[in-house]
């Protein structure tokens, strides 16, 4: 799902604008491979991935030849982190600090996104018994930093027990976490585990299909082969070493942790004082040893100022030198206009991995009816929606699910998007009337146009830019002759008493969309496609147009399943058109991320969550 | 007096219950926004939800709920944590106070200073011209929202963005390393925050010494012969400001509880308001529920402050 403004991490409250977030490529992460095992034809790079004005302002994905040392960075952020606690750390915002500052058993490289690259871990992991066992081992003397916000630390050295902890914590509900589960569900133990916490939510239980044979080997056994996913989650935050000796009396703390609070990091950078809503201020680890990973870390500090709500003043700031680098929020509007005209090198565009579209319930009529569907796709005129973000410096129109630069995105047709007649209602970015009016035909509506009972409800965002949406789209629709009722509401209403609610959920969500966790096919369109997600969440449910074919079900369990990186694309690009025919909602945006800095600041863009890489990023 | 006192206390105290209740019912009752599943996050299913939900209590009988809220308000002053912070409230309200206080005190002086020095010499000179434009200058001012002024005076006078690059422009407080930048980059957000509330205390003060200027007591001191300055510094401006008194006393508890949101978030001062907005925007229930109670406390406190004032500045209200 979509929220603000590059968030990975959705539903929570934090949802201010909303944009977007990171790039890709291939993220299979091979186990016992590098990076140069990628799929040919899934770069970001790939030029039927790259349109005109993203090409003009390309990221750069690399510090300069002899980019100094030292210095002050100065990032300006409208919100804040979801959660400063690594465990429960969900949103691409927050990872900006945690590439900086944890290592987790994984890590992106800026400039690499094909796989995941050893960063705690000493080598690429070793998958064995069948794809059904991953194995790490672990760098040696990695120490810890002093804690944030001062006080005794830990001394000792990170050890594979420490990361089979930070694991088991995820369990707590004072670390929510929004994504273990879903990728480690099917970890020997976990069930167990789940039901241990609930009678003692103060401590973290064991997960008997971790082991650590020795300090420093982990061992991960599941249930069934669905590793890939697994390899991947493990390049997230939450497979960051924490030792029980020192977080535990934290964890113990109801209703929530506050480890986060006393938090320490083995990445060349620590958070030296975090004040909710106000700063961040990171500063050199001085227990980090220079080379044991590949983040040359050039500034001396960073200090992230937060409340700037009014975001065109604030890319001003930056573009005029005021301040250095944007944090949460990317140039929209005018204020992008302005970088894409008068500051053009300060100005960097990276596909976000994620995309937006129009949830259109397909339990209820009139959507219940594939033709009706695909009629109201074919009547939109996308290029329009486009517009009310921004336009062709905002983002791409989306032809189907997975993004460029994720695996699988060439597969499914690439920017073209799948094609053949049965395609034909998507081909149409600006919409086409008379190809809308022939599916209302065979849908049953003589004339083509709704007739009789036609009043469909919609729930959107009661701010720009969902709000301009929805009016854009509920013209688009009323000219097919439906009576749309149109409930603005706030951002978190809308997904926590609508658009998430089985039972509630209006005929139309038109600002919902969903970012990839890291570079897979399973990570972008498992959960939102997955007929199986409805009922597990009724309550908090991602599938907003509640798709429900027991064929892609299938298919998609299966994908999981599959290791070789290239099979694996094949069969998501084949999921995603499959997908895609089914119409189950309008899609319309590959957005980008539009970053900017000031002229004395080399920005490097991740383009793993396409946001400033602090690690890499340096001072003129 | 003393029981006086101690009957507004106690007044006071209840009010704060009444409050209290109301504000639990409109969040606990009638919330725009599950705060389990705000907490628990994207992909989290039923068991997850209902353990967090568990764990903040939420699962409780409604009246339970409200019974521990308030014995960890009034016993602990705890008043619970937050959902997007993931902090006690208490915490994030103080680290935002000094803040709001820097805002409060600094537009209090200068709307003071203005608003009622143009309201005696308004009313003094009844009808002049420079009655009639600081009364249309008045009007313009309370007509102007503050967010408006906030950003006209920003995209004026900001050093950063500014047409005239004279004051700190948005963020500068929180970048303020000592007391002196932090009242520069103050000088913009009193302004406009003193603004509209002076307009309004010039119109009020002008009013209210019209309505005095022609009391018999003021004749009598004129035919006593003493000097006009007198009359109306002694007799007229004393008198008159008492009704002023009960306006500074709400305004400031306000300002306290958050009420300077708008210019706290042009502005980026990181106050009470500002956490507010962010909090709203958000649906972070508990902290939006601790600002209102707080608010609350504040309001009653300085309401008690105005009662007590009244007998120093108006000698003929008694308590008894």
């Amino acid at each position: 799902m979509r929220s603000r403004p590059r968030l990975l991490g959705v539903l929570i409250p934090g949802l201010l604008a909303m944009a977007s977030l990171g790039v890709a490529a291939c993220g299979s992460s091979s186990k016992s491979t590098s990076s140069s095992s990628a799929p040919s034809g899934n770069s970001s790079s790939s030029s039927s991935a790259v349109s005109s004005a993203q090409a003009k302002y390309a990221p750069k994905n690399a510090a300069p030849a002899g980019a100094k040392k030292g210095g002050t960075l100065v990032a300006i952020a409208n919100g804040d982190v979801d959660y400063i606690d690594p465990g429960a750390a969900y949103y691409q915002v927050t990872y900006i600090v945690d590439l900086a500052v944890d290592s987790p058993l994984m890590g992106w490289p800026p400039a690499d996104t094909s796989a995941p690259q050893p960063l705690l871990a000493s080598a690429p992991p070793v998958l064995s018994n069948g794809g059904k066992t991953i194995t790490f081992h672990i760098k040696p003397n990695i120490h810890y930093s002093p804690p944030t916000g001062g006080g005794t630390g830990w001394t000792k050295p990170v050890v594979s027990a420490d990361v089979k902890y930070a694991i088991e914590r995820s369990l707590l509900p004072g670390v929510p976490n929004g994504y273990s589960t879903l990728y480690f569900g099917d970890v020997d133990g976990w069930a167990a585990a789940q039901a241990a916490v609930k009678k003692d939510p103060t401590k973290a239980p064991n997960i008997s299909g971790i082991t650590t044979p020795n300090s420093s080997t982990i061992v991960f056994n599941f249930t069934k082969p669905s590793t890939e996913g697994a390899i991947g989650a493990l390049s997230l935050p939450v497979s960051s070493p924490v030792p029980q000796g020192y977080a535990a009396p934290f964890d113990a703390k109801t209703p929530s942790s506050t480890y986060g609070e006393h938090q320490i990091d083995v990445g060349p950078y620590y958070i030296s004082s975090y004040s909710p809503g106000k700063t961040i201020i990171l500063l050199r680890n001085p227990n980090y040893t220079a080379g044991s990973d590949f983040r040359p870390a050039y500034v001396d500090k960073i200090e992230v100022q937060e409340g700037f709500s009014d975001e065109n003043s604030a890319i001003s700031k930056i573009l005029t030198g005021q301040s250095m680098v944007n944090f949460d929020f990317g140039a929209t509007g005018e204020a992008l206009k302005l970088a894409a005209t008068k500051y053009p090198s300060q100005l960097q565009l990276t596909p976000s991995g994620g995309d937006r579209y129009i949830a259109l319930n397909t339990q209820k009529p009139p959507f219940n009816n594939i033709n009706t569907r695909k009629a109201v796709t074919a009547a939109a005129n996308r290029v329009a929606l486009l517009d009310t973000r921004g336009g062709p410096l905002s983002g791409q129109v989306e032809t189907h699910y997975i993004p460029p630069g994720i695996p699988g995105f060439q597969q499914a047709g690439g920017l073209a998007g799948p094609s053949g007649a049965q395609y034909d209602f998507i081909q149409h970015p600006t919409g086409d009337m008379a190809l809308a009016e022939s599916y209302m035909k065979k849908a049953g509506y003589s004339s083509g146009k709704c007739t009789g009972n036609c009043t469909i409800t919609m729930v959107s965002d009661n701010t720009p830019p969902g709000s301009n949406t929805a009016q854009v789209l509920k013209s688009q629709l009323t000219a097919l002759g439906f009576n749309v009722q149109l409930h603005p509401v706030e951002h978190a209403t809308m997904y926590t008493k609508f658009c998430s609610v089985v039972a509630n959920e209006p005929n139309v969500c038109p600002n919902v969309g969903w970012v990839k966790d890291f570079n897979d096919g399973q990570a972008m369109i498992d959960v939102p496609f997955n007929g199986a997600t409805i009922a597990a969440s009724p309550t908090n449910n991602s599938n907003w147009a509640q798709f429900n074919d027991p064929s892609i079900n299938s298919a998609l369990e299966s994908a999981k399943l599959i290791t070789d990186p290239t099979a694996r694309a094949a069969a998501y690009g084949k999921i995603d058109d499959q997908i895609t025919a089914q119409a189950p909602t309008i899609p319309w945006d590959w957005d980008y991320d539009a970053n900017v800095s000031s002229p004395n600041v080399n920005f490097v863009t991740s383009a793993f969550n396409s946001e400033v890489d602090l690690a890499y990023t340096s001072i003129k | 007096m003393g029981r006086y006192i101690i009957r507004r206390i106690l007044w006071g105290i209840a009010m704060l219950f009444i409050v209290s209740a109301v504000i639990f019912l409109i969040f606990y009752i009638l919330p725009s926004a599950d705060p389990a599943v705000l907490r628990a996050g994207r992909n989290a299913g039923p068991a997850q939800i209902a353990q967090i939900r568990h764990s903040l209590g939420l699962d409780k009988p409604v009246w339970r709920q409200y019974l521990d809220y308030m014995q960890q308000v009034f016993l602990h002053f705890n008043f619970g944590y937050s959902y997007q912070y993931n902090v006690p409230v208490r915490q994030l309200i103080f680290s935002r106070l000094p803040a709001t206080i820097w805002l409060t005190v600094g537009a209090v002086i200068i709307w003071l200073a203005v608003g009622l020095s143009i309201g005696i010499v308004s009313a003094v000179r009844r009808r002049s011209i420079l009655d009639r434009t600081t009364m249309t200058g008045s009007l313009a001012l309370i007509s102007a929202p503050v967010f408006w002024l906030g950003l006209v005076s920003l995209y004026l006078f900001a050093d950063d963005i500014g047409v005239w690059k004279i004051f700190p422009g948005q963020g500068a407080f929180a970048a303020a390393n000592n007391p002196l930048q932090k009242a520069e980059a103050m000088i913009l957000p009193w302004l406009v925050l003193a603004a509209a509330t002076s307009a309004i205390y010039a119109r009020y003060m002008r009013a209210s010494m019209i309505d005095t200027m022609s009391e018999d007591y003021i004749r009598t001191a004129r035919a006593k012969g003493l000097p006009e300055r007198t009359v109306i510094r002694r007799h007229a401006v004393r008198s008159a400001i008492t009704p002023i008194v009960t306006l500074i006393g709400l305004d400031v508890g306000t300002l306290l509880a958050g009420n300077a949101i708008l210019t706290e978030t042009v502005f980026n001062i990181p106050g009470v308001g500002r956490l507010l907005y962010n909090a709203i925007g958000v649906s972070d229930l508990t902290v939006i529920q601790g600002i209102t109670l707080f608010g609350a406390f504040f309001i009653v406190f300085f309401n008690l402050v105005v009662d007590i004032a009244y007998a120093y500045l108006d000698p003929r209200v008694r308590y008894s």
